[in-house]
């Protein structure tokens, strides 16, 4: 069945591309020489960004003798104008009048003069190319052009509207710095420099997005992170062909090693500490502009069970904690079906005053088990769902309907037995303790609910095989997905159902050695992989 | 294909002393030997290190080599694949067997309307999968799902210790020695030579200097487990009990219905017969695919499962005729299979290396 959906997505892929090549295509990667004469220079750049009103350009006139025609071409909101006024205009307008009038200036040099005396801008590059200046003024430079000469200055002088830094929303702690990722790549990459301040922290940039062009990061520690997977992620990022990239949900759905399957293999996270965390482990990052959701590869099951908070606050609690989301993932998986299992199946199980019990609140109920399970599993899943859709004010609105009416007027009505309602209500406390594995939940539970009513506890133990044989299978860039569990590292146990101390997890005294030093052996099982 | 995949020592041991537990829990094939049971099995493990040494010592002589590609080597084109056919058939047999014998425990102890296809059908389906996956996630799989056959044992043999009567094993050796070899033979071809499957396994292993070491633990695991679970029968049931029951395991909770772990020993029942199912059929898919040199033995996996399944549905009549032959007919029927062609094998294989090493010494 797969093959033939394979199938059909490579014809998709075709088709695709075809309607990609009869477009027409303005990233033209050809070197275009800047035009010698500042008017056609601007009769170029108006053609380009016609009827785009946000496109400005400012022509200025320089020195007293030599008159200089400059022309500045930025785009509007973008940059940051009182910069611009202080460090382009001002200085060109007022300052190059001394200059250029104490010396007799010939217009071969008037380029480094500009460079190195003129223009008080920080970042000031030289550019030949007119497809790139082009690239630069979209991208938020500033670009100056100068009559009679071939090349142009791009000057940085981005300012946009950003939001500030906050604590996010998704992954909060009690312990822990309350800063996350925003919407600027810059900013990003700065918090992760500020976190490890070394040398080998290397940011390498790449282009995604054939109309979007937008800025994408790989950022990796050097000799810390696997080569291997530095190359099979880049080939992979190279192999993306898409006309937007809005978010970095789109870069990791092109990349992933296994998109049938519901287990994530690449991991998301809104928190700087988190992801220089990652990156120290030898994980690889990928920023993405336009977005505060940052990517790590490779991705094991157990980061599902781990937080970062798990390593601010001590071994033991920490440690508990962390069993104690091992036990809710059982819990929000199977409880329901252990139900439905114990029910149709093993009512010996159960002590003697407990069955009454649940005999008691069956009676009158005109369904089986199973489908009291499943609907109300569906009814968690749409108030989850609405939760979150809908505007804050009316969201108390949900809660109400939820707790309330259906939580009450359920049971009363005698659609679903009392205990039914705390299996669920149960179950869905313990999904929100492992938030990063919300996604794959509601398959498991409906599989396992399944599983169950057809053959009991044993139908159980068959999904649950098929879903342990499923992950072991996976692998994430190479990294076998189950990694210190199976294949087994006796290494890597110190950090997955308990925290051992830190002090034996990282070997600091050897600060010698950048190489790997034994926390998850990620980079020992790669496997050449093709895409 | 072969190469690509690999598995690890512990992965084997874990394999290996799934497999060789397997569903001789179940049969329990020393059970002919009654109260003298125990000495059969100490016997018997004594003797299997020599048994499955001469396995991994034929896997070390032929390095790299799977039990087609040997017997092809050694006895020519022709008849190689013939008795290549013949073990082929072997494998399907015993994958079927084990099916069989653990449906038939499920419908007995835990699910007595089910009928016995149905159960055998809907306990393919991950064993089928699993195939599909590849031997490495079989192996890691097994690394994972195997930590509960540990807890089961400790929880099943806490749960009666007080019910223990060391009398029971007296007298010793009451109807003579004859008994007790006999069913000593039994443990020997039913699930210690079945490890001749294992030679289909070993070029996956990726450290193969370790492979005796990892197959000597997991036989000397298996022994314990065995040991103890037949001293545990024994002292608790009584030989009267024990020898009128089918699956004495299973006996002991409806005797003791204090003790509730039926659930937890079906689960590892069935834990350990899908390793074992799944070890003959790889070794099936792959000898397939190496007799008639395809590169892959994934489209196979599907009727291979299929006809595993019903031929599990026709092999007996019912669960004594299982137990009958199990006890009485099987342990012949191995005899080449398990004893007499790998003895040729290691002896061909012996001269051939002694042989080569003449002529580099010339």
């Amino acid at each position: 069945m797969f093959r033939k959906l394979k199938h059909i997505f490579k014809y998709i892929k075709l088709d695709k591309e075809k309607l990609r090549k009869d477009k027409i295509n303005i990233s033209e990667n050809i070197n275009q020489q800047i035009p010698n004469h500042i008017d056609n220079i601007e009769f170029k750049l108006k053609e380009i960004f016609q009827d785009s009103n946000d496109f400005i350009i400012r022509k200025i006139t320089t020195g007293n003798q030599f008159k200089t025609r400059i022309l500045i071409a930025y785009i509007d909101g973008l940059i940051d104008k009182q910069l611009i006024d202080d460090n382009i205009l001002k200085p060109l307008l007022l300052e190059s009048q001394k200059v250029i009038d104490d010396e007799s200036i010939s217009k071969r040099n008037i380029i480094e003069l500009f460079e190195e005396t003129l223009i008080t801008a920080s970042e000031i590059k030289k550019v030949d190319d007119f497809n790139r200046t082009i690239k630069a003024i979209l991208s938020g430079d500033t670009v100056i052009f100068i009559d009679g000469t071939e090349s142009s200055f791009v000057v940085s002088m981005r300012g946009w509207e950003a939001r500030a830094i906050s604590e996010p929303n998704t992954e909060s702690v009690i312990r822990g710095p309350r800063e996350g990722f925003v919407e600027t790549l810059r900013t990003n990459t700065s918090m992760i420099r500020r976190k490890i301040k070394n040398p080998n922290l290397k940011f390498e940039s790449i282009e995604l997005g054939e109309q979007t062009r937008t800025e994408a990061c790989i950022c990796y520690l050097k000799g810390i992170a696997d080569d291997n997977i530095i190359r099979d992620l880049k080939k992979r990022l190279s192999c993306i062909k898409s006309d937007g990239i809005l978010e970095s949900g789109y870069i990791e759905q092109f990349i992933e090693d296994a998109p049938f399957s519901p287990f994530p293999t690449i991991g998301v996270s809104e928190r700087p500490d988190k992801v220089a965390g990652k990156i120290l482990e030898g994980r690889i990052a990928i920023l993405c502009d336009g977005t505060p959701f940052v990517l790590t590869v490779p991705y094991l099951f157990i980061e599902s069970l781990q937080s970062n908070e798990d390593y601010y606050s001590r071994t033991l609690y920490s440690s508990f904690n962390r069993l104690l989301r091992f036990v809710s993932l059982i819990i929000t998986t199977m409880l329901p079906a252990l139900y439905v299992a114990i029910l149709n199946f093993h009512t010996e199980v159960i002590p003697v005053k407990l069955v009454f019990s649940i005999l008691n609140s069956n009676e009158g109920i005109p369904f089986e088990p199973v489908w009291e399970a499943i609907f109300m599993l569906i009814i968690f899943e749409l108030i989850r769902e609405a939760g979150v859709r809908m505007p804050k004010p009316i969201g108390q609105t949900v809660s109400i309907v939820g707790a309330l009416v259906i939580g009450q007027a359920v049971v009363e009505a005698g659609l679903v037995s009392d205990i039914m309602i705390i299996i669920v209500a149960l179950t869905a406390i313990s999904g929100f303790i492992v938030p990063s594995l919300s996604e794959i939940l509601p398959f498991i539970r409906l599989a396992l609910i399944i599983g169950a009513n057809i053959l009991g506890y044993m139908g159980i133990v068959l999904i649950v095989v098929i879903v342990i044989l499923h992950i072991s299978s996976l692998r994430s860039f190479g990294v076998p997905y189950m990694s210190p569990f199976a294949p087994f590292r006796s290494k890597g146990m110190k950090d997955t159902l308990i925290r051992m101390p830190l002090w034996t997890m990282f070997r600091k005294t050897e600060s010698l050695s950048w190489k790997y030093s034994g926390r998850y052996s990620i980079n020992k099982n790669f496997n050449e992989k093709e895409e | 294909m072969l190469n690509k995949i690999q598995i690890s020592n512990k992965q084997l041991i874990i394999l290996m002393t799934g497999f060789l537990l397997g569903d001789a829990l179940i049969i329990n094939p020393v059970s002919g030997a009654g109260r003298d049971a125990w000495i059969s099995i100490i016997l018997t493990w004594l003797v299997s290190y020599i048994l499955i040494g001469m396995y991994v010592y034929i896997a070390k002589l032929n390095p790299n080599k799977t039990l087609v590609e040997i017997l092809i080597d050694i006895f020519g084109d022709f008849f190689g694949r013939a008795l290549s056919l013949i073990y082929i058939w072997y494998f399907l047999h015993l994958s079927s067997l084990v099916l069989r014998s653990y449906s038939e425990y499920m419908i007995i102890a835990n699910y007595p309307e089910t009928p016995l296809i149905y159960m055998a059908i809907l306990s393919s389906i991950p064993l089928a999968i699993g195939l599909k996956y590849g031997m490495e996630a079989i192996g890691r799989t097994g690394i994972i799902v195997s930590l509960i056959i540990p807890i089961t044992l400790i929880i099943s043999t806490m749960s009666v210790i007080d019910h223990i009567d060391i009398t029971n094993l007296q007298p010793i050796l009451k109807y003579g020695i004859k008994p007790v070899l006999k069913s000593s033979f039994n443990l020997l071809t039913f699930p210690f030579g079945e490890g001749i499957v294992f030679l289909m396994v070993f070029p996956l292993i990726n450290k193969k200097e370790n492979l005796f070491k990892s197959s000597f633990i997991s036989v000397s695991i298996v022994g314990v487990i065995f040991l103890l679970i037949s001293l545990r029968n024994i002292t608790v049931l009584g030989e009267n009990i024990l020898e009128r029951g089918y699956f004495s395991s299973h006996l002991i909770e409806t005797i003791h219905p204090g003790a509730i772990f039926d659930p937890f020993i079906s689960v590892s029942q069935l834990i350990l017969a899908a390793l074992q199912i799944w070890i003959f059929l790889y070794a099936l898919l792959i000898a397939i695919s190496q007799m008639f040199n395809f590169n892959d033995y994934k489209p196979f996996v599907f009727p291979i499962v299929i006809i595993s399944v019903s031929l599990s549905h026709w092999i007996y009549d019912n669960a004594p005729d299982m137990f009958r032959v199990a006890k009485e007919i099987y342990p012949f029927y191995a005899i080449p299979f398990q004893f007499i062609i790998p003895i040729i094998i290691l002896v061909i294989s012996l001269i051939k290396q002694r042989r080569s090493k003449g002529k580099v010494s010339e």
